[in-house]
């Protein structure tokens, strides 16, 4: 007779607990790598390419694995728009602030007098960055709600299709009773 | 393995899987595949559902005798 052993789902847990958290750690990690080689040490983009590719490649499979589950990614309805809007806005701000910060350091001899071209540069970067995110995360939405529909309307058609049976399951249960 | 006395449960009391859904504080597609025997929810969740329909854990959830 074969033995069934209990799997002990707490310590499953903690062990999936923690491969997320060290998932998400690594994210970080090759994320500053990233800042720190290309901006504070000059390396050409071959020295980092692989961090880039890395972290790239793991954000887009955690978008896609989420969309193709139907899971939200921005909420629904009309507060999944104002989320796109705000989320392509912060990460404007963001990459504005991180290429201001190190454009300064990096040309600060050039913006003598008036700091009029740098003003324009860092109102150029935060336009092309908030268009470029909201772009990207517009796709993901469409996406998102494309995939959401097909498994409402997959539930939808499960959900008719027991009710014809509905009938013979009453009557399943009453004899189980 | 499917959950057809939680399907009845929540028939009786007039609710859609929407609707079940939103009072217990999951996704439709959660209900959904509880129902269809594709998920395996937690205790919390059960209790929740319970509450929700007005069942007790054993009318609900327990193993059906063969």
């Amino acid at each position: 007779m074969k033995k069934q052993t209990v799997q002990d789902e707490r310590v499953l847990a903690q062990n999936l607990k923690i491969g997320s958290d060290t998932g998400h750690l690594l994210l970080l990690i090759l994320f500053i790598s990233i800042l720190i080689q290309k901006y504070l040490l000059n390396a050409s983009f071959a020295q980092y390419a692989v961090e880039l590719i890395a972290f790239l490649g793991a954000a887009f499979y955690i978008i896609m694995r989420n969309v193709t589950l139907g899971n939200d990614i921005f909420q629904t309805g009309k507060k999944a728009k104002n989320m796109v809007v705000t989320t392509s806005v912060f990460c404007g701000i963001i990459v504005t602030i991180i290429n201001g910060i190190f454009n300064y350091l990096k040309y600060a001899e050039h913006y003598t007098g008036s700091l009029g071209f740098f003003m324009v540069t860092l109102a150029i970067t935060f336009i092309s960055a908030t268009a470029a995110a909201f772009i990207i995360f517009f796709i993901v939405h469409l996406l998102n709600e494309k995939k959401k529909k097909q498994i409402e309307k997959k539930l939808n058609e499960d959900e008719n299709k027991g009710d014809e049976d509905g009938d013979k399951d009453f009557a399943d249960l009453s004899s189980i009773k | 393995m499917k959950n057809k006395r939680m399907k009845i449960a929540r028939i009786e009391k007039d609710l859609n899987q929407k609707d079940l859904a939103k009072a217990v504080g999951v996704t439709r597609q959660t209900i959904g595949m509880i129902e269809s025997g594709n998920y395996n929810p937690t205790l919390k969740l059960c209790l929740a559902i319970c509450k929700a329909l007005g069942k007790t854990l054993d009318e609900l959830f327990w193993e059906e005798k063969k």
